[in-house]
């Protein structure tokens, strides 16, 4: 192929150009000499092309190679090569920049320090929490072996597993259970045990405490093996080798015997419990506050004085749960025939220990199990100031380092590296963040007590102490420190020499001020989502709060009693006397947990049912809880009154009546068989007939996330059997009320301990966990606002402070301070639709899967987004607004007159 | 070959005094050099050209681009009244220069004695 000097000549104009360093004059005059050395080359005696390449050369030396020649001095001056060699090598000089940048800008800086300290902070108190609440039994030995046995009876499933009789039955056929269980294949070993919740007087020498959570076992040595419970004094041969005897937790040790327990417990001491002596078998540590249930003296006994049991099973290792499961309902029949001949018998359940506390929803638990969406929600809180934390650092980061333009173009000249640069940033960012590690530290110190008191929570206090704690909190610190600033330093150290010298990057890149609009924008989505957030958690919260649930729930006292009716009269003719009670009545206790349902039928048909609630009044209750019923002459006359009657729900009411086609007044009358599968062996009587005498408005038994269920009441005159009194009394004195009530209990029942609750105090109970994350997402959404409010006063601080020329130049112009201020406004109102428009469906997509979870719930409305828009709006306009205020007040010569 | 401080300190008075004679261009320029010096000054373009530059942002030197017969560019140079200015200035200093090293090596009829403490 023949040489083409033409085509040669315009790639070499091409390549001049290209290399950006030349300007067009020199670029002709480059071309001009190469032309001019081609010809003499030629006019020698060479070859075009090789005339061409020596005249290039001539012209246009080969290039330096710059990073060899870099290495050989590099050697030379004995430094040491390698991104990681050169860090440690600049090191100390990274420390003196990054000191001087500290205090160079001190305000922006503390701006930065703010902000990240109450990120790492929550952070880490979100983690803390999470963990604890994600820890629940991991105490426990070999736990991924160990499960629950529940049972499904009707459509319900049950925590206790129970066989009809089990209360009488003797000890032999409690245990013929659980060797039953023990010999099926894949199960290790299996144990069972009771907790009794209420306080009972409890002997030792002649000190006489109540204590509570009282666990019996027939199975002492394998429950202390399933568990792993270590003993501090005496010993596990001790507790399991005889009957009666008892193993007391550290706290009820020192209860009875002081701190120096351990030298005062003698050999054969014995407590005594309702007049039963039990022999002290040892002493073992408090049961963890994280534990799924918890006790305060193990009792080894013959038999569970209870109508069923717990009953745990470990299993063989690599044995499959459910093949276990299917051999235990295969096997009933000699584990259990009454059980398995019972036809409402639905199978059991087996429930890994581990997941107990977040996953468990059935029927009698022995805590209130801890709810997931929870642990969701307060990770996402969490995970948003995080965000907004890292969003705000690498804004003002990035608006405060692009002052530093050049002195990233004077070290990218003298050989750094991009990446050599980036960790510079890097390294001033993480020095931030390990600056906030002491007062993370003293914040936790403070905040944690009354964390855990919010959130019923027991996280160690005593953290600092724990090398493991100090680690995570320096880890958390050091990788939010590495997060915030990797996109700065990235940003920063990737622009060319040229551009670094030219000009501030705040004003000349667009890519920028893009980047700069979407974290504001990201943060301004944040903060309406968690605004909005926490108004529809509260709105919801007060809905629950003052729902009318169909009865009376203000001054009314619950007390517990021995159960028979003569003590009930006793005590109820006591407190009448006094002259704050205006009534007394007995029956079921309401806002408590769901119990039991029972199944029925309306005589005559064959459609059995099984999702109705038992609940049993006297009169007197339910005149005074002021349930709305369609015999209103009898409650108020309960003399006239039948001496047992039963109403039905409107629920009920409107479920038969459209069920069988019938009227309301068909209806009532007519006979209802409560557990029509039972069949009394003597009189052959099917199941346990009643008339329905009439109906009762649907009242709320339960807390709102349970739908309200058919429910039966059985109205007395006098209850068979009273186990609690329901006092309504009147003025505020109630102090004064429960001192007298407890003076008349405790005269007529010395022997027992006096308890009581409020109704309004059981149904905030219901609420608990609403109640905590209504809370803390307030806490958490003024700590948001907080840190999106430093960022934007930091932020536009420091563009108004790059912007005075133009402000100035404006108010020459006659620009007014609205006109100005309009300006900034408008500039972040626009970003503040756009996120409005963004985070309104992600958090109504959130809240209305929240909102599922309750049965009545509130509807969620556009306001809602519109008010939390509107909140940041006027927090935004504020904030700029008075930062742009003091800097337009500087007279415009000032400004014009600075050398920027 | 000359030093490169050497090439460097005498670039300028060298354009302007070849410039003095007659305006010129850079290639021609870097031709007369190298004959002048008898080879011992090898000027790179790469070199010339920005010196150039700066020369003319000085106002010691004027430029012009011309079209050649076979219709090539050539960009000319010639002396400013500051260039003359600053030449004589140079002279006198290079003049000295020399001189000291004619009679501290012995090629004057006045050559140097050191004086005697």
């Amino acid at each position: 192929m023949s040489f083409n000097f033409k085509a040669s000549l315009a790639a070499f104009r091409q390549e001049l150009i290209a290399q950006g360093h030349f300007e067009t004059g020199l670029v002709e005059e480059l071309v001009a000499n190469l032309n001019d050395r081609y010809d003499e080359f030629l006019i020698k005696g060479e070859q075009p092309e090789t005339a061409f390449q020596l005249a290039r050369q001539r012209v246009l030396p080969a290039k330096i190679d710059s990073t060899a020649s870099l290495k050989k001095l590099n050697k030379a001056i004995n430094r040491p090569t390698g991104l990681i060699g050169s860090f440690f090598f600049l090191l100390p000089n990274f420390f003196k920049i990054a000191r001087r940048q500290l205090y160079r800008k001190q305000l922006y800086n503390a701006f930065n320090f703010c902000c990240l300290t109450i990120g790492i902070f929550t952070t880490i108190l979100a983690v803390l929490y999470l963990e604890y609440e994600t820890s629940y039994d991991r105490f426990v030995p070999n736990i991924e072996q160990k499960f629950r046995l529940g049972r499904t009876q009707r459509s319900q499933d049950y925590s206790i597993v129970s066989f009809d009789g089990f209360f009488s039955a003797t000890a032999e056929q409690q245990l013929h259970q659980i060797e039953g269980l023990q010999a099926v294949s894949g199960i290790v070993s299996a144990c069972q045990f009771f907790i009794f919740s209420e306080p009972t007087y409890v002997q030792i020498n002649d000190k006489r405490l109540p204590a509570t959570n009282l666990l019996q076992t027939n199975t002492p040595k394998a429950f202390f093996d399933f568990f792993g419970w270590k003993f501090l004094t005496g010993s596990l041969n001790a507790f399991y080798q005889s009957s009666n005897t008892a193993v007391l937790t550290r706290r009820q040790a020192e209860r009875f015997f002081g701190s120096d327990w351990a030298q005062k417990i003698s050999e054969n001491q014995q407590l005594i419990l309702e007049e039963e002596p039990y022999q002290i078998a040892g002493v073992i540590e408090d049961v963890a506050a994280n534990t799924h249930f918890d006790f305060s003296i193990a009792l080894n006994r013959p038999k569970i004085d209870y109508w069923g049991a717990r009953i745990y099973l470990e299993l063989l290792p690599r044995t499959k749960p459910e093949q276990v499961l299917a051999r235990i309902d295969q096997s009933m029949p000699s584990i259990n025939a009454r059980i398995a001949a019972n036809e409402l018998y639905g199978g059991s359940i087996l429930q890994p220990i581990s997941s107990i506390h977040l996953d468990s929803d059935i029927l009698y638990e022995l805590k209130p199990p801890g709810d997931k969406r929870y642990l969701y929600i307060i990770g996402i809180i969490a995970a948003i100031i995080l965000l907004m934390t890292v969003s705000n650092y690498m804004n003002l980061s990035i608006a405060m380092n692009a002052g530093r333009s050049r002195e990233i173009g004077m070290r990218k000249i003298f050989g750094a590296s991009p990446r050599l640069i980036s960790s510079q940033f890097i390294l001033e960012s993480v020095l931030i963040s390990w600056l906030t590690i002491p007062v993370v530290f003293t914040a936790l110190w403070f905040v944690l007590p009354r964390f855990n008191q919010l959130m019923g929570t027991a996280i160690d206090e005593q953290l600092f102490s724990s090398a493991i704690y100090v680690f995570l909190v320096v880890g958390i610190a050091s990788l939010i420190g590495l997060i915030a600033s990797i996109y700065p330093a990235l940003f920063l150290a990737n622009f060319s020499v040229l551009a670094l010298f030219r000009n501030n990057l705040t004003n000349n890149t667009n890519q920028f001020f893009s980047t700069r609009k979407l974290l504001i924008t990201f943060q301004f989505m944040l903060l309406i989502g968690l605004c909005s957030l926490t108004l529809l958690i509260n709105q919801q919260l007060h809905y629950i709060q003052t729902k009318e649930l169909g009865f009376n729930t203000e001054q009314i006292l619950y007390t517990y009693l021995p159960g028979d009716s003569s003590s009930y009269q006793l005590f109820r003719d006591a407190a009448l006397q006094l002259p704050a009670v205006q009534a007394v009545g007995s029956g079921s206790t309401l806002a408590g947990q769901p119990y039991n349902q029972t199944t029925y039928k309306l005589a005559g048909t064959t459609e059995i049912f099984d999702d109705a609630y038992n609940i049993s009044m006297d009169y007197q209750s339910l005149a005074l809880l002021n349930i709305q019923t369609s015999i209103p002459e009898l409650v108020a006359r309960p003399e006239n009154a039948p001496g047992l009657l039963v109403l039905i729900n409107e629920t009920l009411v409107e479920k038969l009546t459209t069920y069988f086609s019938i009227s309301r007044e068909e209806l009532i009358g007519k006979t209802i068989i409560e557990e029509p599968e039972y069949v009394d062996e003597d009189s052959g009587e099917v199941g346990f007939p009643f008339t329905i005498t009439g109906t009762f408005a649907d009242i709320n038994m339960f807390s709102l996330h349970h739908q309200i269920s058919p429910t039966f009441l059985s109205v007395y005159r006098s209850l068979p059997y009273a186990y609690s009194a329901t006092i309504a009394y009147q003025g505020s004195q109630t102090a004064e009320v429960i001192a007298q009530v407890k003076e008349q209990y405790e005269t007529l029942f010395p022997d027992r301990i006096f308890e009581y609750n409020f109704l309004e105090e059981n149904i905030e109970t219901l609420y608990e966990n609403e109640q905590r994350i209504a809370h803390l997402g307030i806490y958490f959404s003024f700590v948001a606002f907080l840190v999106a409010v430093i960022g934007l006063i930091a932020l536009t601080a420091y563009l108004t402070t790059i912007r005075r020329k133009e402000i100035g130049i404006r108010k020459i112009l006659g620009a007014s301070q609205w006109d100005i201020l309009r300006r900034f406004n408008a500039e972040y109102f626009l970003l503040l639709a756009i996120a409005l428009l963004l985070s309104s469906p992600l958090v109504w997509w959130g809240i209305n899967r929240w909102l599922l979870s309750f049965a009545y719930r509130i509807d969620i409305s556009m306001g809602v987004f519109l008010m939390a828009g509107f909140i940041t709006l006027v927090i935004t306009g504020l904030v700029v607004s008075l930062t742009a205020l003091r800097a337009s007040n500087q007279l415009p010569v000032q400004a014009l007159q600075e050398n920027q | 070959m000359a030093t490169k401080t050497l090439v460097a300190a005498s670039t300028k008075p060298l354009v302007l005094s070849i410039l003095a004679h007659g305006e010129n261009y850079g290639y021609q320029i870097i031709k007369e050099v190298e004959q002048i010096s008898e080879g011992v000054l090898q000027w790179t373009d790469a070199m010339l050209y920005p010196v150039l530059g700066r020369m003319e942002k000085e106002g010691l030197i004027r430029s012009h681009w011309v079209k050649t017969e076979q219709g090539r560019r050539r960009k000319y140079y010639r002396i400013t009244l500051l260039g003359e200015e600053n030449l004589a200035q140079e002279k006198q200093q290079w003049l000295k220069v020399n001189y000291a090293f004619v009679r501290l090596w012995g090629l004057t009829d006045t050559p140097y004695s050191p004086t005697k403490a």
